[in-house]
């Protein structure tokens, strides 16, 4: 009778396919979103969704009128937004994780910042949070539950084009 | 002695470990994209290469950038059909995750006739192949279309997904890549 051990060549080594009941970490790297277990961080360069249509001539300069575009000047260290109007960045919730709350950062000022939910195959939209100030931690309610389909955007919405600066985002995730 | 790497308890294992076939865990987490083994999602925000290169008016009137008007449920494509050089289409990119193919895609929206199509590429290369039909061969947006040849994962293979609106109301909702290991 042979032993009960998929270890058949070596320590290391494991024979075929294994079926886990469990989580799976592997050193620092855990499941979740990129490794992540915890949070999903969103760059400020992630924020490239408009709510402008046309905007008006706000963005004059030499050589240009109008650039509808996020921008920085260090380095992507942050962002800023000159034709005001709201920006969004969208991040798919990983399968087995619920998203429960997150938190925009960015310049302490009368800039808003929410958070909803859709899906791939659809238009519809849910609320998980009232607008908020930047750099306050918001709790969802309702959860998010990630079934592969369905994603958290965050809106920020800055009340200057030169002085509101979006430094970045993060949605907090648990094991659902 | 037995060949166990269970050294303290049942749980930890320790050191580095191959495993020849796949893992598959009890839990909805599963290897693939973000612990999807079946597909992968994209959301509207992530269609942002424009394909128009330039419009008539250089965007004194017309923004060439993707526009949302109900909170990121959907996207649109303002500068459609204002011509200049370029074509009327966004396009989102997504890498193949190592140890799957990616073999069918589906672009979710609305609006009449639109269409999408699906190429294939490689960070260390400058061309594309067409994986579906194109121009007016191409799938209708909610049609799901197979690849005309499976996209290994090797870390650098991704997949365009290219939607093509026909006005400025057309609406995207998103879309899946679907996977399978290899």
């Amino acid at each position: 009778m042979g032993y009960k051990s998929k270890f058949n060549e070596t320590h290391n080594t494991l024979v075929g396919e294994i079926n886990i009941s469990g989580s799976l970490t592997a050193g620092a790297w855990e499941e979740g979103y990129l490794g992540n277990g915890e949070f999903i961080e969103i760059c400020p360069a992630d924020f490239c969704l408009s709510s402008l249509l046309v905007s008006p001539n706000a963005q004059g300069g030499t050589g240009r009128t109008h650039i509808e575009l996020i921008w920085t000047n260090d380095n992507g260290g942050t962002v800023r937004i000159p034709a005001l109007g709201t920006r969004y960045a969208q991040k798919i919730i990983p399968k087995g994780f619920t998203a429960t709350s997150g938190i925009v950062n960015a310049t302490a000022d009368a800039s808003a910042c929410r958070f909803t939910s859709s899906t791939v195959d659809s238009d519809d939209t849910d609320t998980h949070t009232p607008g908020t100030a930047p750099n306050t931690l918001v709790a969802f309610s309702p959860t998010v539950v990630g079934d592969g389909i369905t994603y958290v955007t965050v809106s920020y919405a800055p009340v200057s084009a030169t002085t509101s600066l979006l430094a970045g985002a993060q949605i907090f995730i648990e094991k659902t | 002695m037995t060949k166990t790497k269970f050294h303290n308890n049942f749980s930890d294992v320790y050191g580095e470990m191959t495993i020849t076939g796949s893992i598959i865990l009890s839990g909805d987490w599963q290897p693939g994209y973000l612990g999807n083994n079946e597909f992968i999602s994209l959301c509207p925000s992530e269609f942002n290469l424009n394909g128009q290169s330039a419009t008539p008016s250089e965007q004194t009137a017309e923004i060439e950038l993707i526009s949302t008007p109900d909170n990121g449920a959907t996207a649109t494509m303002p500068s459609v059909g204002v011509g200049g050089s370029g074509e009327d289409a966004l396009s989102a990119i997504k890498i193949i995750p190592k140890g799957f193919k990616a073999t069918s895609a589906v672009v979710h929206g609305s609006g009449s006739a639109c269409r999408w199509e699906a190429h294939s590429s490689n960070l260390d290369i400058g061309t594309a192949v067409a994986q579906t039909g194109i121009d007016g061969s191409a799938p209708d947006v909610e049609d799901t279309a197979s690849f005309d040849s499976e996209v290994v994962g090797d870390g650098s293979n991704y997949i365009v997904l290219k939607w093509r609106p026909r006005n400025p109301t057309s609406l995207l909702f998103g879309a899946q890549i679907f996977i399978t290991p290899v």
